[in-house]
């Protein structure tokens, strides 16, 4: 009988409060470290966990500004944590009162600063600036707490002051409306973090639940970047409480460790997830209802977020996102039923020389259900039935700024491009095992392009891999994130009576290509790289200091590889285009120092300088937006409902996603290279 | 559907040679040395036509597996019996020779594969158990023919060494394991070019049953590759004995199959996917609010209905049509395969 096989599914977490005040600290580290013990990938014996490393992240999750310790708060932490008798993480348990009362003390300490500092003098005309990597500050405890303070306090008052070089004009018209301006903003960024401070001290679970949540996944963290500890809450409140209330929009709000609202899921299917603009993990700064006011998230909670929302009758809602490089975005969404989600992925016809089918996928979801077990690679199989009808002879498959899911879909998907054989190898800490291709036979044999780039991770770049490595697509575009490793969601205490657990998302697999070698750490390298903005520049699995390494496995497989792709040829012919496009000129002009400079000035007309010159940066990439590609027309693939019609308050939507592929210099160049591959095979 | 599935047969080709006393002492011993191992090659003979015998006609798979066990038995005595004999005047050779035979023969009606091949390269080739276990037995079958020869060789050294004449002397036993032994080879060739397809389109089945439209896809094209490669197969595998009806009844099959996949299920996938589609309109339309409804719409949900109870009709006329024909054909290879070994494997 046909040989079914289960995957790990790999999930999307995050850090969330904990509130249990009869919690037993000792025993759920026991066994939190019990399961790393059993379950994670490397034997325990083998991890050598760095106390620097797991304090430097405490640290940077409970005080992410570096304004809540004094000098000798800081030195005292540091010894609480690391110095006593007892091992990481046990140590915590040991000291959990005296590190509780600890931060209780600083916390009330910087509070009371910044009350009694209302009007404290801010001097904008000084050299001083400060260094921000990751949204943490990183400064020296060895300044004092008030200098730490100012500092910190200028940072925000000029992000305040200048949201853009336009807004900072329209308010710099006379020195007293300057004045005042300045002095309404230092009022309003105090009393946010003094609000700030209070929703610390009003957890559910106190202060301790609050340093425990973070101190655990320090420690996990300096295990390996992936694995991660998540309360029950977290399942409860992010899950069920924004399924009801959120669904419509069609994304799920969650807080990240640092606090910040950020988006936990995107349905698929939704009009959030047809944007294909919106991308999990994004910070949510801005909410603006249709006919509303704006409302800030910063330092918001989740639930007056949610309430902010539920409020509003519009049925419309702009949305302001920070992505992972800083970049913001305003992205429109619209309120509907998410019962025809049946669509999840899109598919367009390029049609010019040649027929090209155009498949995004933003995410590898997968269906939960158990009697039917279609997910997303069972709609990519869809749309190429119905772009196999209309007569595409060649296809895009897009998967950037995909970051993963489901390893079964990457699998299942990659095995309809594929006859037979092994496409991964999976490795636990004791077995190998071969993940073949689910099913003989292939659906599209065709010409075939993937883009890929930085922020293509996990499962996508899973599929790119398998891909190129059986020669069966070209890959385009930049080196993807290079995680190719599997986690399981484990509860901490299955035999606690409670139905929902804590939980621990573990790494518990790596995977492998059937010749043994992986993209760990790597990332999958394109056969034609395009020239890309800084944005993700920084962005990938090398930059945790603790990444699984990239090695390889011995293991039989049967694998036989289609004959090499003209690879070179194909290469050439590109570049060619590539140096006489202006826009990818333009893009290769854009200096990375500018977009993702760390050092800010906290002087106001250097800080204007800088805002100026990423501005003029901003302006480039505008142009290349409104690139109009004449290679081909973008044609939707409607099913039988939507050219019916209903699909009326759609047409916007597609307008702008077709407006978006035609003006998109990278689907261009993936177009001509298909063409010149045809060309080729001619 | 029953198949007939005859593929378990084992051949166990003990190409042993009686012997005549030579003219001296030397050969005169020789001879009686390797009569007694001729004992037991015959008493195995025997046992290994009932097996054969239960293989080719028997219908109950108890009765095959009883005269596989006592199979067995007989082998592993005969080895035992073997291997207490002594040397030939310190000549191990023809000794050492037959148990080995008699080992790997064993272990390949055993089923012990591990012992003699690489079970995990066979299963990363393979799809499922059955099709893991067919590619092991080809590659028993293999292991044990060449095995074969090379003991019969060595029994002929070792004749020739010590003078002792060989005549072949076939026994009614020996002839008619030697005609059985051909005519299951032969079927075997034909029978896996059948499975491979039959197999084929059981996945293709099974998809339609759950409507993975991925699944139907791939094994759709993958049962036109597997057909197209056994009607090629098929060209180069002549009659036996100028019988070519169970060749003929799998040329049907896989016409049949070849048909059934680039022909017949397109139509039933392109219904699969169009149902998906409808009750998605339809589902929209019943959500809406009647009276906002504009003529335009109606009419086109309408003509969707149409489309939808037309397709349905023509769904179920293919799929009787279909299932009909299978149905016609593996009985046809049913009972060529029945006729076969009755003309060919003596019932007694």
């Amino acid at each position: 009988m046909k040989k079914f096989t289960t995957f790990t599914i790999i999930l999307f977490v995050s850090l969330s409060l904990y509130s249990n005040t009869t919690f037993d600290y000792c025993s759920d580290i026991s066994n939190v470290v019990d399961l790393v013990k059993k379950k994670y990938l490397l034997p325990y014996d083998s991890i050598s966990i760095n106390r620097e490393s797991c304090f430097n992240q405490f640290i940077g999750y409970i005080d992410p500004y570096q304004i809540v310790f004094d000098e000798a708060g800081f030195q005292e932490m540091k010894s609480l944590i690391n110095t006593t008798g007892a091992t990481i993480p046990h140590s915590f348990c040991e000291n959990a009162v005296a590190l509780t009362r600890l931060y209780e003390t600083q916390l009330s300490q910087l509070k009371a600063l910044m009350e009694q500092n209302m009007d404290v003098d801010v001097n904008f005309s000084t050299s001083d600036s400060i260094f921000i990597d990751d949204e943490i500050i990183h400064a020296h405890y060895n300044l004092s707490r008030e200098n730490r303070w100012v500092k910190y306090l200028k940072y925000r008052m000029l992000q305040e002051l200048m949201p853009t070089v336009s807004f900072y004009d329209s308010i710099n018209v006379s020195q007293q409306s300057k004045r005042e301006c300045y002095a309404e903003i230092k009022i309003e960024v105090i009393k946010n973090e003094i609000k700030r401070i209070d929703r610390i001290f009003g957890r559910k679970g106190g202060i301790k639940g609050f340093l425990y949540l973070r101190f655990i996944n320090s420690y996990l963290m300096s295990i390996d970047p992936h694995t991660m500890y998540l309360s029950e809450e977290m399942v409860a409140d992010f899950q069920e409480d924004l399924a009801t209330t959120m669904v419509s929009f069609g994304i799920k709000l969650g807080v990240s460790s640092d606090d910040k609202i950020i988006i936990k899921k995107i349905i698929p299917g939704s009009y959030a997830w047809r944007t294909g603009l919106l991308n999990v993990d994004d910070q949510v700064v801005g909410i603006q209802p249709e006919g509303d006011k704006l409302f800030k998230t910063e330092y918001a909670e989740l639930k007056e977020v949610l309430e902010y929302i539920s409020k509003s009758t519009s049925d419309g809602i702009l949305l302001t996102v920070k992505n992972k490089s800083g970049q913001l975005k305003n992205v429109y969404l619209r309120k509907e039923q998410l019962e025809n989600g049946e669509n999840k992925v899109e598919s367009f016809i390029l049609e010019g020389k040649i027929k090209t089918g155009y498949i995004l996928l933003p995410a590898f979801y997968t269906s939960w259900n158990e009697d039917q077990v279609f997910g997303c690679a069972q709609d990519v199989g869809k749309a190429i039935y119905q772009l196999k009808k209309k007569g595409i002879e060649a296809l895009i498959l897009d998967l950037r700024n995909n970051g993963g899911g489901a390893v079964k879909e990457a699998v299942e998907l990659a095995g309809i491009f594929i006859d037979f054989g092994t496409l991964m190898v999976s490795k636990s800490r004791d077995e190998l095992f071969s993940m073949k291709d689910f099913n003989r036979g292939t659906m599209y044999n065709g010409p075939m392009v993937v883009m890929i780039n930085r922020a293509s991770a996990s499962a996508s770049e899973m599929v790119a891999a398998i891909l190129q490595d059986y020669n069966r697509a070209l890959i385009v575009g930049d080196t993807s994130f290079g995680k190719a490793s599997g986690q399981q969601l484990l509860p901490v205490n299955p035999t606690s009576r409670k139905s929902n657990y804590n939980q621990v998302k573990i790494t518990s697999a790596r995977y492998y290509l059937a010749d043994g070698d992986t993209y760990q750490k790597r990332g999958v390298v394109p056969d034609i790289w395009l020239p890309q903005t800084p944005v993700y520049s920084d962005y990938h699995e090398s930059m945790f200091p603790n990444a699984l390494s990239n090695n390889s496995i011995s293991k039989k497989t049967y694998y036989k590889p289609l004959t090499p792709l003209p690879i070179s040829s194909l290469k050439n012919q590109s570049n060619r285009r590539v140096v006489n496009s202006e826009e990818f000129q333009l893009v290769k002009s854009i200096d990375s120092q500018i977009l993702n400079n760390k050092y800010l000035s906290l002087n106001e007309k250097e800080y204007y300088q800088q805002l100026k010159e990423l501005e003029k940066l901003k302006l480039k990439l505008e142009k290349i937006k409104n690139y109009q590609t004449e290679k081909f027309t973008v044609e939707e693939l409607f099913t039988t409902a939507e050219s019916i019609n209903f699909y009326k308050q759609y047409s916007d939507l597609y307008e702008d996603l077709k407006k978006n592929i035609h003006s998109d210099i990278y689907i261009e160049e993936s177009y001509s290279i298909l063409e010149d591959y045809i060309h080729l095979q001619k | 559907m029953k198949i007939n599935n005859k593929v378990g047969v084992c051949m166990l080709i003990v190409m042993l040679v009686c012997s005549l006393p030579g003219f001296t002492q030397d050969s005169r011993e020789a001879a009686k040395y390797m009569d007694q191992i001729g004992v037991q090659y015959k008493q195995i003979q025997k046992e290994n036509w009932d097996y054969t015998r239960a293989v080719a006609h028997s219908r109950s798979a108890r009765k095959v597996e009883r005269k596989r066990t006592e199979l067995l038995k007989i082998l592993r005595k005969a080895k035992q019996s073997v291997k207490s004999l002594s040397s030939f005047k310190r000549d191990y050779s023809l000794r050492d020779s037959v148990v080995a035979y008699f080992d790997l023969s064993f272990t390949v009606i055993n089923e012990d594969y591990e012992k003699i091949m690489d079970m995990e390269a066979v299963a990363e080739q393979s799809y499922d158990l059955m099709e893991a276990y067919l590619l092991a037995q080809e590659i028993a079958s293999e292991k044990l023919e060449k095995a074969s020869l090379e003991m019969e060789q060595v029994y002929k050294a070792f004749a020739e060494k010590y003078g002792v004449n060989l005549i072949e002397n076939k026994s009614e036993l020996d002839k008619k394991l030697e005609k059985s032994s051909e005519a299951l080879k032969y079927y075997n060739q034909v029978y896996l070019v059948f499975f491979k397809a039959y197999k084929q389109e059981m996945y293709l089945l099974d998809a339609m049953e759950r409507t993975d439209i991925n699944a139907i896809e791939q094994n759709r094209n993958a049962l036109i590759s597997v057909a197209d490669e056994g009607l090629e197969k098929l060209k180069t595998i002549s009659t036996y004995k100028g019988d070519n009806s169970i060749n003929n009844a799998c040329r049907r099959m896989l016409t049949f199959y070849k048909d059934e996949a680039e022909n017949k299920v397109p139509v039933l996938a392109d219904f699969l996917v169009k149902m998906d589609e409808f009750k998605e309109l339809d589902k929209l339309f019943k959500s809406k609010d009647r009276m906002q409804l504009t003529k335009e719409e109606v009419d086109k949900y309408n003509k969707a209905v149409d489309e939808h109870n037309s397709g349905i009709t023509k769904f179920n006329n293919t799929n009787n049509s279909v299932n009909s024909k299978r149905e016609t054909n593996v009985n046809a290879w049913n009972t060529a395969v029945e006729k076969y070994m009755t003309r060919h494997i003596p019932k007694r």
